[in-house]
Formats: C-alpha cells, sequence, structure tokens
C-alpha cells in the first residue's frame, strides 16, 4: 500500500514539474519560410508574409526599403 | 509541419518527464531556454514598382533599429555613460559571435552617436540600420 502511494505521489509530482519545458516547447517561435524572398517578388506578398516591417524607409536612389525582425524557429532540418 | 515540431517536442518532454518522474526538467527545461531559435532580420530594397530588386537575410546578426531612443537612456542611466563620449554599450546584442555583435546608438540628430563594436574596437558609423562588422 506505501508503495502505491508512493507511486502516485511520484507520478502526481512528475505531471506537476512536467510543465515547464512542455509549456516553453508550445511557446517556440515559428518557422518562417523565406524561400519566397526571391528578387522580383512583390511587396504586398511580402507584407504578408512577414507582417509589417520594423522600419521603412527610403534609399538615397528614392527605392522604399524595408527591414523587417523576427525570431526565427525550427522547421524540419534546421 | 511547424506544429508538427512543436507536437513531437511536447510529447518527448511530456514523456521524459513522467518515465523520469520529473527529473528530466534539468535537461529539458535549459534545453528548450537555449533552442528557442535564433534572430533574424531581412532587409528588402523595392524599386518603383514595388517589386524587390535586392534582399538582403542577416542570421544572428545585429539589428540597428530607429526609434530606439528609451532604450538607449535607459541603458546611458543604468550603465552611466555619457551619451556624448565614445561609449559603447551592448543592448541588441543579438549575436554571442565576435564580429557579428555590434552596439548601437541613436540618430545623430538626437545627440548620440551610432556606434559599433565587437568587443575589441569601437567604431563610430554613420546613421546605418542595419551593421555588420564583417562588411567593414
Amino acid at each position: 500500500m506505501r508503495k502505491m502511494i508512493f507511486s502516485i505521489f511520484l507520478i502526481f509530482f512528475g505531471f506537476s514539474v512536467s510543465g515547464c519545458s512542455v509549456f516553453m516547447a508550445a511557446h517556440q517561435p515559428d518557422y518562417k519560410d523565406l524561400s519566397f524572398l526571391k528578387v522580383g517578388v512583390d511587396r504586398d506578398n511580402v507584407l504578408i508574409n512577414l507582417g509589417v516591417p520594423a522600419v521603412t524607409e527610403k534609399d538615397k536612389n528614392g527605392n522604399e526599403v524595408d527591414y523587417f525582425k523576427f525570431r526565427q524557429g525550427y522547421g524540419m532540418g534546421n | 509541419m511547424v506544429w508538427a515540431i512543436k507536437t513531437v517536442r511536447m510529447v518527448g518532454h511530456g514523456v521524459a518527464d513522467v518515465f523520469s518522474f520529473g527529473l528530466w526538467e534539468v535537461v529539458g527545461t535549459p534545453s528548450e531556454a537555449i533552442c528557442n531559435g535564433h534572430d533574424v532580420a531581412v532587409k528588402i530594397t523595392f524599386d518603383s514598382t514595388n517589386h524587390a530588386k535586392d534582399i538582403n537575410i542577416f542570421k544572428n546578426k545585429v539589428i540597428i533599429m530607429k526609434n530606439i531612443f528609451p532604450l538607449v537612456l535607459i541603458s546611458l542611466i543604468i550603465v552611466g555613460c555619457a551619451p556624448s563620449g565614445p561609449s559603447a554599450i551592448s543592448i541588441d546584442s543579438i549575436s554571442s559571435q565576435r564580429n557579428q555583435v555590434a552596439v548601437l546608438r541613436l540618430q545623430q540628430r538626437m545627440g548620440f552617436f551610432i556606434l559599433a563594436c565587437d568587443n575589441e574596437r569601437v567604431i563610430k558609423i554613420p546613421n546605418l540600420l542595419f551593421y555588420n562588422l564583417e562588411d567593414i
């Protein structure tokens, strides 16, 4: 009986402390596929995939330059 | 696919936790804290027709952002550096690798210099947003 209670306690203990790494794994940043970023891609397409740029400015030639910043998660094979 | 990876990791941690009676957390939590992705910056230049003509992807490199005045100010107060001096304060050091670590300061019109350093040298640079010391 004592062994059973001890086992139940250990299992309960295991479940109770298992939240941290599981929680952290669940909240890892998503992987963004950047393969669409090729010369000629439309700006709307970029904004849809990457969201609002962190900074937008014009370069000396008058071209619009967007800066994006994000945290890349892990995908398959990386 | 991303969710599949997350699910595998979650299930793996959960199973390991149960079978190790929670001792897996000693390994699992730090590993999740370390393996939490990496910072990426993307600089895209568009032409007049809004099509990308130049794309730069910076991985684990420094991003120098505009409008970080509160952050700089707080850091200046904490570190106690004079804003006009040749002080380098690490604020946004994304990468721990040398030559990819930079320090940034505000726009010059706000009275700050933009600096970059690799822990050995400090360089005053013009008003740049993205800066990689390897490009010098």
